[in-house]
This record gives C-alpha cells, structure tokens and sequence, in this order.
C-alpha cells in the first residue's frame, strides 16, 4: 500500500519535520490569504494566539477541542496501519454518545466513578459495532469497507436524532436534546471555569494505548503484516478475514469513546450535532500525524488551537471569517501529503542510483552466474 | 539458427531486428548479446519459463525499456526507441498482458482516446466507424459501441489489437494473450493473427506454451535466463526439443552422482486423489496421487502452470483441496487451516517470493517469527517477547548468511537472494516434517542458488521430506531423488532420479506418454 508507506513515520525526527514544516507553510499561506482580503495578519494571528494558547484558559479550550479528533484519529491511524480505510468514525461517535447517554438514562444513580465507567464502556461497545459491520463485510463478503463506513455516518446520525426526537425528547424545547446529566454521570472537570475534564487523561491513556497495541503486541504485528503484505500473511498463517474484522471492530471502539467523553464531559447531555465533523477531520489529524500516536497527539492539539483560534478570530478580527482556520488546517494536511511525496520520490531516487552503482560492480559476476527474473 | 526454410511469405530483409541487445538490472541480465530478427508477414514466437527476459526484450522494441547495449533496425535503418510513443509512430505495437482500455469507455472511445494521444483527432462517430472496418476486415469481432466493462476477456483483447491496428501497426507484438482467455477465444484470436500475418502483419508472439506456439507461429526462439538459446523453424520444431531448450539439457544422470540418494524412510505424505482449484475457475490439480517420504527430495517437475504451484499451495494450506485426500504422518490435513499445517511441521517457501513470501514492511527480525508469533519463546499474554525476536534474527542472520546491517532493517529493502535466505531461514529453522518449496531458485545468482541448493540437501539429510518443485531439469537431475512430472495439472509420470534423462523428461513434461 503506497499510501502507508509514504504516510508511516520511519524515524522521530522524519515525523516531525515534515508536519512542522508543513504548518508553518501553512500559516505563511493564511497570511498571505488574509493581505489579499485587506486584513491585518499580525492582528489576526495575535488573536488566534491569544485565544489558542495566550493563558491557561485558552490553553484549556484547545486541549478540550483536541480531544475527541484526537481519540477518533488513533483509531483510524490503527486501521490504516492494517490496510483498512475507515471513513465512518463520525458515525460511531455518535453511536458512542447515543450508548453513553442510554446508560446514563436507563441507570440509576450510582456512586461516582460507576456510571461513566459504565457509560464509556457502553460507548466503545457500541463504537465497536459500527466499525465492525463494515468490517465484517470486508472481511467476508468483499465489500470496500471506505464506502460502508461512511454510508453508516448517515445512519448513526439519524438514529442519534431519532432518539433525541421520540424516546428522549423533552416536550416543549426547542434544540433536540436531553436534560443535562446529573453530576454523578459526568467526566469531572479538571480546571475550573473551563470545559477540559477527564477525557484529557482518557485521550492521552487512549493513545499510549494504541501505540502498545501496534507496536508492541502480538495482535499488533499480525496487524502490521496484514497491512504491509495481505497475501504473503495469509500465507504465514495470520488469519487475514479475522484480522480485518477484528482491526475495524477496534478502530470503532476508539472513535466510539471519543463519542463519550465528548457527550459525558464536555456537553454534559446528548445534543444534536455534537460531534461538528471530529470524525471526519480526525482522517486529516491522522494522516497530519503520521500515523504514530505521538504524531497524533500533536496534530489534534494543532487542530484544537486552529478551532480555539478560530473563534477568537471571529470575534477579534473584523472582517474576518473563522472559516480561514478551516483553510489553514486544511493547507497544512495537504503540504504534508506533498512534502512526504516529494521525499519519497528522493528516496526512490536514492534507491534507484544505488542499485545502478551496484549493477554495475555486480554486472561480470552476474553474466558468468546468468540467471535473470527481470522480465517482470 | 535455421530460419531461412520457412514457409512464410517474406521479402529480403527482415522487417525489425535486434542485434546483440544486452539490458541488465540490478543484479541481474535481463537479456544477453540477443539476435532476433522478424519479418513482415511473420508470427514469431517467443518462447521461455517466467524471467527468462522475453518482457524485457520485447519492452526494447516497444521503447519501454533502454538497452544497455545493441542495436534495434526497422526497415533495416538502426533506430532510437526511447519511448512507446516512438514505436507506435514507427508502427510498433503491443498488446501487454494487462489491457489499457478504460472499461467504462466504449471501444470506439477508447480507440478515438487512443489516436489523440498520438496526435490524431478523430470524432467518436468516426471512431466507430474505423472499429467496425477493423473488426470486419480482421475478422476482430468487437462491437464499437458496447462499453469494454461488458466485453468478454477475448474481446477486450482483441480491442487492444484493434487499437493497435487503427495506428496502421506493422509489428504487432503480444504478450502471454493467450493466458487470460478461455481455449475458445484462444483459437479465434489464433485465428486473427494468422490473418493479420496474411495481411504482411510482423507479429512477436510471447509465450510459454509449447502446444499453442507450434500451432500457430513460423519460427520460434527461445530464451532462457536471458539469453537466446536458438530460432527454429516450427516445422523442426517439436515440443520435446522445445522444452528441452526452455528448460536446458546440460544435465546428465553423471550430475545427480553428486548427491547420493539418500535412504528414504517412512512414507510422511500421503496424496490420494488428490484435486485442487487453480485460478480462473478452472481445476488447477485434477486427482494426483504419490507417497513423499522421510529423508527424500520429491521433484516436481512441469512446465509453467502445469500446475506445481497449485499442489504446493494446496497441501500449504493457502489453497483449498478440491477432493481426495493429503495426509501428514497418518493424519488428515484436509481442511486445517494454514497456522495448523505450519505447527505439524509444514513449511512453505512460496512460488511468488516478492507476493507471499514475506512483508516488506516489516523489520527482519519481524518476518523471521511472523509464523512463530504465539510461540511462548516470542510472546506472552499476546504482548511480543523484543528482546527473544531480535536474539532470534541474530541468530538466524548468522547461520543463514543474511547480508544486512541488523535485524531491524525493513525485509523489503533486501536484494532478492537475501529475501530468498530470510524466507529459508524462517521456514526451514522451525526443523519442519515436510518442506514445499517451489521454484525457489528462480532470479537468484549463482551463489545464492548453491546456498538454497544446499539447505534443501541438509533437510533431507536430517530426515525431512522435500518435494521440490522446479521448471528447470539441471537443477531437478541434480537435486532430487525421484521426480513426478506434471502435465495440464494431472500426473504425467513418476520416475527415480537415477533412471531420468533430461529427454525423457522433457517428453512427460510436454504432455507425451514416456
């Protein structure tokens, strides 16, 4: 898979460079966006800073954002490691909230910590689920499991607004929502006066997690050679069918508690729209990433300062649309696709006059052995 | 080199040819001081196992590839094919085994999408209109208006043929085009060819079935790792010598003195009736029955896609068995999936190293217990022993002279002789029962070749049995202790090594009765 090959991190400091690069061209591009449209960029990038990272309480608002896009991004990096494109994470965020808040609905009141614990488990089940249903399909029926995956976003969101309009709703409001949720059923907050709350802690366990998972367990190997070569796996014994089911089912399972923490933490209730697309920027964080989980965690905090910015920028900035962090984000997923691109097509190079100068020491050795698979 | 005497219509000169062309890639000839020559009005086969050089050298002619050396004449004038584009203006063109037709395109679009990008505008009306001239006067038979998505394999290539026919083609060449079509479609384009040449059409035919070659082509050539072994006539030709030269005679009974039939023992596998599905639908083993034993090298001697590699995978554990029955030591290995076969004391080295023989983009050290992963020495509580993996790789580096900086260097950055050590090293350390190995010296150097040579010996020699499957006789005369012969997937003959001649087993493996 050529993609995999270019987007994995080979060593710490390949991983870093390029994304970093890649950033800064990308905040270099903004500012020359924002010249074009007349406005001042010191101006706004001084209120993008501000409300990013200017004191502890915007500090806060960018981890709070990072969070979920970071939890669903683990998940799809896992699956790509594999080979498997999930598109749907989206999707099963809001089937995790929607688990999430049917325990804390049906529950009774139990001593903190119970019914989060409950409740996020309730969440990673359930996102497990939805990653699993393409996943089963892939694995067994041959279905590209980038087209299911996403068709079932579609579902999960109106069964999300389904329940927030028959079973769950309250007669008489006006946004689709439930009551906001007892104390005892939330993810306490960690600094006051602000919305970051335990699913930080959870966010940072997840990713320590997922970098175990792959890298060091035996689950995570039998991953890795299915991703890198699903043939020559099957032929080694790994069960290639159940590895994808089981990949998809796993890369669920962390969108879903992202679903959670976003629904027990930081909204306190199941709303609807509450993911805003985490799901879907968090591909871009992964990719931004790298795939590694360290890489990860960087790219969504990126993405958590640019959506903290952004609404500084709004109110700030005259003139000027949060939209624009939306453009830098973007800008920066795509020069890191093209910087990796362009150092691949160095180290194909590279490769390439190597095996020339090698050819030519081996070239009289060879003709006298004479054998030759070339012609492939 | 004997091509005067054929029956064909020709004119003097030859319409293209190749003189003395030399192409080398790393580590490895591709092709060796090669002559060949093609006239108009000629079909001329091609003939070799796999990685003989036939792709690179007609890749050459059609400007896909630069000689290192040699020269290429059209017409008799040398020419400078530096890219397709230059071969197909000259009137060179090529039917590759992969078709380039977009299948949501009509046939007539593909052709109009063709010709514009060698220059010519023509508008999809006209386009049909050129398609259904082609296909009658060639007896083509491809509906201009129909998308290629809904073609038959043998229409979409006889599209590609077209194709190359509406750029006014004077050397067509093609490559395997009878290997992705049913023998219905096979003959009918046997049929178009023949036309084509009537017409004063050159045509290079690449192949590797003996059969079909004499059927259809004036003269063959054949090539064998790299070099051109000889150009027949197809009236002198007949499929013992044809195999013979595809697969050398060099080897003599005196040869396989060099390794002394070992005393073989108890039988360890048992085949009976045994039927395995090949690709494209079609039975690729059909009711092979033969006894493997302990201390002894099986070959398994064939003809490409005489179906040696559907055995393997079949009693590997990749491929399903069909019908009948294959037992290791007495116990049925029908069914049991491939992990199950490894932990009895199966190993595998696969026909298509690069495609299952390893993942690249794991380390060495990765690969090397990739099979072994729930091995208690190499993981606990699922969680990967690094330390034993890497110890392991050292080891195994070592005893099997893997040339690489360390354990952790991705497998896929290896050249192909060292990949070949680390699939040995990984399959042959678990001390297996029954090793099936197939072609597993093709592409190798020299050295490389004596190195699996050897390992294959040491097996048998500690007791293992070996079937060996092989396209070359050298290696089978020398190696083995009995050889059985496939022919179109059924067993051809069984024979001990000591008794064969290189003759005689070009004769089975030719589809003769011995």
């Amino acid at each position: 898979m050529r993609i995999l090959r270019i987007v994995q991190a080979r060593s710490l400091a390949g991983a870093v460079l390029v994304p970093v690069a890649a950033v800064v061209l990308a905040l270099a591009s903004v500012a020359v966006l924002l010249m074009l449209i007349g406005a001042d960029p010191a101006e706004a990038f001084g209120s993008m800073f501000q409300a990013s990272l200017g004191d502890p309480h915007a500090l806060s608002t960018t981890v709070t954002k990072a969070v979920p896009r970071l939890v669903a991004a683990l998940g799809i990096a896992v699956a790509i490691r594999a080979g498997l494109w999930n598109i749907g994470a989206e999707g099963q965020i809001y089937m995790g909230g929607v688990a999430a808040t049917a325990v804390v609905l049906f529950a009774p009141e139990l001593p903190f910590p119970l019914i989060p614990l409950l409740a996020i488990a309730a969440a990673i089940i359930a996102g497990a689920a939805w990653g699993a249903i393409p996943g089963a399909l892939r694995a067994w029926r041959g279905v590209n499991e980038v087209i299911t995956s996403l068709m079932l976003v579609y579902v999960a969101v109106q069964i999300s607004r389904y329940m927030l309009e028959v079973p769950w709703a309250i007669p008489g409001a006006t946004f689709p929502s439930t009551e906001p949720f007892g104390s005892y059923a939330r993810l306490p907050i960690l600094v006051p006066a602000t919305l970051l709350n335990l699913g930080a802690v959870l966010a940072v366990i997840a990713a320590i997690a997922a970098w175990y998972l792959v890298d060091r367990t035996r689950f995570g190997l039998n991953l890795r050679a299915v991703g890198g070569n699903p043939r020559a796996s099957g032929f080694l014994g790994i069960r290639v069918k159940w590895m994808i089911f089981a990949v998809m089912a796993i890369s669920g399972a962390f969108a879903g508690l992202a679903g959670s923490i976003e629904v027990l933490g930081v909204r306190g209730r199941l709303i609807e729209g509450f993911s805003q697309a985490y799901g879907f920027e968090a591909i871009a964080v992964a990719l931004l990433g790298r795939l590694h989980p360290a890489g990860i965690v960087g790219a969504a905090l990126l993405f958590g300062a640019l959506d903290a910015g952004g609404a500084g920028l709004q109110t700030a900035a005259r003139g000027v649309s949060s939209s624009i962090v939306q453009i830098a984000a973007g800008l920066s997923v795509g020069y890191v696709l093209v910087g990796l691109g362009i150092q691949e097509k160095f180290r194909e190079r590279r490769r390439a006059s190597e095996a020339l100068a090698d050819t030519e020491r081996t070239h009289g050795v060879e003709a006298a052995g004479g054998s030759s698979e070339a012609s492939r | 080199m004997t091509s005067e005497e054929t029956q064909t219509a020709r004119s003097g000169d030859p319409l293209l040819a190749v003189e003395r062309l030399t192409k080398t890639y790393p580590g490895v000839v591709a092709n060796y001081e090669i002559d060949l020559d093609l006239f108009a009005g000629e079909i001329h086969a091609v003939l070799g196992e796999n990685g003989a050089g036939k792709t690179t050298l007609m890749g050459a002619i059609y400007g896909l590839n630069r000689p290192d050396s040699g020269r290429i004449r059209f017409e008799g004038v040398e020419v400078e094919l530096d890219s397709p584009r230059t071969a197909l203006g000259l009137g060179i063109g090529y039917v590759q085994q992969h078709f380039s037709l977009i299948p949501t395109l009509t046939v007539a679009e593909n052709l109009v999408l063709s010709l514009r990008s060698s220059g010519e505008k023509v508008a999809v009306r006209e386009g049909e209109r050129r398609v259904r001239e082609l296909s009658k006067r060639y007896g083509l038979d491809v509906p201009p208006d129909v998308s290629v998505e809904n073609l038959s394999v043998g229409q979409q290539q006889r599209a590609e043929v077209l194709k190359a026919l509406a750029k006014d083609a004077r050397v067509l060449i093609l490559d395997e085009p009878t290997s992705v079509v049913t023998p219905q479609e096979a003959a009918e384009l046997a049929a178009v060819l023949q036309r084509l040449a009537s017409e004063g059409v050159g045509i290079f035919l690449i192949s590797h079935k003996l059969e079909e070659v004499l059927r259809i082509a004036h003269r063959i050539s054949v090539l064998r790792h790299g070099r051109l072994v000889g150009t027949l006539a197809a009236s002198e030709a007949s499929q013992t010598r044809l195999a013979e030269m595809m697969v050398g005679s060099l080897a003599t009974a005196a040869d396989a003195a060099a390794s002394p039939p070992s005393a073989a023992g108890d039988p360890v596998l048992v085949v009976d009736h045994v039927s395995i599905p090949g690709d494209y639908g079609r039975l690729g083993v059909r009711d092979i029955t033969f006894v493997a034993r302990a201390g002894e090298v099986v070959g398994v001697a064939g003809v490409e896609g005489s179906g040696q590699v559907e055995l393997m995978e079949g009693l590997a554990g990749v491929r399903p068995i069909a019908s009948g029955t294959a037992s290791l030591a007495g116990e049925l290995l029908n069914g049991l999936p491939a992990r199950e076969r490894q932990r009895r004391g199966v190993a595998h080295v696969p026909a298509d190293r690069l495609g299952t023989g390893f993942v690249g983009t794991l380390s060495i050290a990765e690969n090397l217990i990739l099979p072994l992963a729930d091995d208690d020495r190499f993981s606990r509580y699922g969680v990967m022993r690094r330390q034993a993996v890497t110890e392991h790789a050292r080891s195994l580096i070592a005893e099997y002279d893997i040339r690489v900086a360390g354990p952790d260097v991705l497998a896929g950055t290896l050249s192909g002789g060292n990949q070949q050590r680390l699939v040995l090293a990984r399959e042959l350390s678990r001390s297996p029962v029954v090793v099936l190995a197939s072609f597993a010296t093709r592409g190798l150097d020299f050295a490389s070749t004596e190195a699996v040579h050897r390992r294959i010996l040491e097996m048998r020699d500690a007791g293992a049995c070996v079937l060996y499957a092989s396209v070359e006789l050298d290696e089978l005369l020398t190696l083995t202790d009995r050889i059985i012969v496939l022919h179109h997937g059924t067993l051809a003959g069984e024979l001990p090594t000591v008794e064969a001649t290189s003759e005689q087993l070009g004769l089975l493996m030719g589809g003769s009765a011995a």
